[in-house]
């Protein structure tokens, strides 16, 4: 396989990053990244079939081009979709790679797995989600190396693709090009309007909130500053303490005296809802559904 | 509230002792700070850019508590937290005694010592790799220690990551079946064959192999009490070695069962699993060496944890002071004397530590 191939398999490696560095961004690129940004926020991207040179580098500039419109939008939500659809795609490919290339794209993310299969602790950590079958209680460890499944290696390259891919550089003061983008692929993006005709009622919230809403009532967990938005949200429209401490007790790692002391605290210290600006930064925004802050939703009816 | 004499005392002594500390902080000009004295944190987002500022600063304010964050900041004192630039944090053990009385816990904080070894022998060096160069043990200055890791391999792992050490430390979700496998030996009788852990294995495995092997020489009877034979617990014990459970009479399922018995055993039950206290990665902790405002006693680095009494080694040195009961308070050791019991208007000279530790305790009031 050339260097040129690998890199087109694996776009996010500094083999591919050097493959395109004399590379001009076209209109072309442009356009062919908003498709792959909605193609990920859809559901996944499919295979490309890349006959020649050229088109292997196109696609690595269609990557390249994607995450600066992502680092200039830093919308969380589908920075997170493109790290799946980008990783999981990679997957595929690893699937049938040769052991050599395997080491290669190890190496770059600085995973070092011994050959008795295993790994060290923190990469360990960094890599795996946090679930039963996970647990370092149910693993053979030894002198901060941690023993791993053959086929739990490809597994754990993949989540080091997304994590990877998910930290992308913000962006400022994009140029033109990348700005047009964002302009058109806000105007491609799925809007969240058909909610505006629903009648006000306790769960007629923003998409930010009734996402939130949504993730607690399936028992996930939410990471804390997205517990607070939720809070000082729910306490600015006027539900009552109790009220949210009975929502979050869906939470699996509630704790009543907790959330209890971080409710009454949030309502003392009289916060404000963030603006939908600082929602997009902090990850939270879920839609484009042109309003400034979550709290004209209901204004608007 | 202190009365103004009594905060006039414990200033003067903060100061003089601040002006001579030595503190240890890495990276200090990367952490936040923040101070108390109503509370244990009155505010935070400070910064300091060196040590001797940081000296400067406590001699001339004398805060009865000051902490710094776990975390390493590029703006330690940018407000609010995301602004301040997360470039990684120290991985913090947290281990408390439970305290009953106002003065019960102290004369028994000695029983932590051998939990404080057995983290850091077993759990920090043997399973998680971190090298003794890497951690710094301090006396938190009232009722138990705080074991700072400030390894570069931990340092960027997120709260999820840190919360799974603390799950597999304090032996969350471990089964004890789940460390052994049944072979099936054919012949005319079926006979099932327990396949365990050997001493040698790391983690859990070994851990428990080498607890069953100490616990059947020491005291048998708390497994079976056919093991008070030595033959019989000979036998066994050589089986445990090759990873052979079934070298003894009893029935294995009943031995299982036993065993489960010994996690307490296996895992560090006392480290705190409060979430806010082990995984918040904007904790602060108290500044090792500085003084807890509650007691008097120096949160104090700890060399070796084998030999450290806090009684003695953390009580602070100077002439003695005059000090009037407000309340009975029973019999105490400290710098390797008794004092009291006292009872209430009783007067007494003691040792500055001494008399510093019952005045933050608002038993007395300085003369």
């Amino acid at each position: 396989m050339s260097d040129l191939d690998f890199a087109a398999r694996y776009p996010f490696t500094k083999e591919a990053r050097e493959a395109i560095a004399d590379l001009e961004i076209t209109e072309e690129i442009a356009a062919k990244a908003i498709g792959i940004l909605l193609e990920a926020l859809s559901g996944g991207l499919k295979e490309r079939v890349l006959i020649n040179d050229i088109e292997k580098k196109e696609w690595i500039a269609t990557y390249a081009f994607a995450r600066m419109v992502l680092g200039a939008m830093r919308n969380r939500y589908l920075i997170g979709k493109f790290a799946v659809a980008i990783s999981k795609l990679a997957r595929k490919k690893l699937n049938e790679e040769t052991d050599e290339n395997i080491e290669k794209i190890m190496r770059e993310f600085g995973i070092t797995i011994t050959e008795d299969n295993y790994i060290a602790i923190p990469q360990y950590l960094k890599f795996t989600p946090r679930d039963r079958h996970y647990a370092l209680i149910t693993r053979q460890i030894r002198s901060g190396f941690v023993k791993i499944k053959d086929e739990e290696k490809k597994r754990i390259i993949e989540e080091a693709i997304r994590k990877h891919v998910e930290e992308v550089p913000i962006l400022k003061n994009p140029p033109d090009i990348v700005q047009k983008a964002i302009e058109e692929l806000e105007r491609q993006m799925p809007k969240f309007e058909e909610r505006k005709s629903v009648a006000l009622t306790p769960d007629d919230y923003p998409p930010c909130v009734s996402y939130l809403v949504d993730e607690i009532k399936k028992h996930h967990n939410l990471p804390h500053h997205a517990r607070w938005f939720l809070a000082v949200y729910l306490i600015n429209i006027g539900l009552s303490d109790e009220e949210i401490i009975s929502l979050y007790s869906n939470l699996p790692d509630f704790s009543e005296k907790i959330t209890r002391y971080q409710v009454t605290h949030a309502r003392k210290r009289k916060y404000k809802v963030p603006v939908c600006s600082s929602l997009v930064s902090l990850g939270l925004c879920r839609a484009n559904c042109g309003i400034k802050t979550p709290l004209a939703w209901r204004r608007k009816k | 509230m202190m009365n103004p004499k009594n905060q006039e005392f414990v200033r003067r002594v903060l100061s003089k002792y601040y002006a001579q500390a030595e503190f240890d902080i890495k990276r200090i000009d990367q952490r936040e700070f923040g101070i108390g004295n109503n509370k244990k944190i009155d505010a935070r987002h400070l910064a300091f850019q060196t040590t001797e500022q940081l000296r400067n600063f406590l001699v001339s304010n004398c805060p009865r508590f000051v902490s710094h964050s776990a975390a390493y900041y590029r703006f330690p004192s940018a407000t609010p937290q995301e602004k301040k630039g997360w470039l990684g944090a120290d991985l913090i053990f947290d281990l408390d005694m439970h305290s009953e009385g106002k003065y019960d816990v102290y004369h028994r904080l000695d029983e932590m010592r051998s939990e404080v070894a057995r983290l850091i022998d077993d759990f920090l060096i043997a399973d998680f790799g971190i090298k003794k160069d890497d951690m710094l043990v301090v006396f938190s200055g009232n009722r138990g220690y705080h074991v700072h890791v400030r390894s570069e391999d931990y340092a960027s792992l997120g709260a999820e990551e840190r919360r799974e050490i603390m799950n597999y430390i304090r032996g969350e979700g471990l089964n004890i079946k789940d460390l052994f496998s049944w072979e099936e030996i054919k012949g005319k009788k079926k006979i099932q064959k327990l396949i365990g852990p050997t001493p040698e294995e790391g983690g859990y495995s070994g851990r428990l192999a080498r607890l069953v092997i100490e616990t059947l020489n020491k005291e048998p009877e708390r497994i079976s009490r056919i093991f008070t034979k030595q033959e019989k617990r000979e036998e066994f014990i050589n089986g445990i070695r090759q990873g052979n459970w079934s070298r003894t009479s009893l029935d294995l399922e009943e031995l299982l069962n036993r065993l489960q018995e010994l996690k307490n055993n296996l895992a560090v039950m006392t480290i705190n699993a409060d979430p806010a206290v082990t995984y918040d990665l904007s904790k602060l902790i108290r500044v090792p060496n500085s003084i807890h405002g509650d007691t008097g006693f120096v949160a104090k680095i700890v060399n070796d944890i084998d030999t450290f009494e806090p009684m003695r080694h953390a009580v602070i040195n100077g002439p003695s002071v005059e000090i009037v009961f407000k309340e009975d308070v029973p019999a105490f050791e400290m710098l390797n004397q008794t004092f009291g019991p006292f009872k209430a208007n009783e007067k007494a000279e003691l040792p500055l530590g001494v008399a510093l530790f019952f005045v933050l305790k608002e038993s007395a009031d300085k003369i």
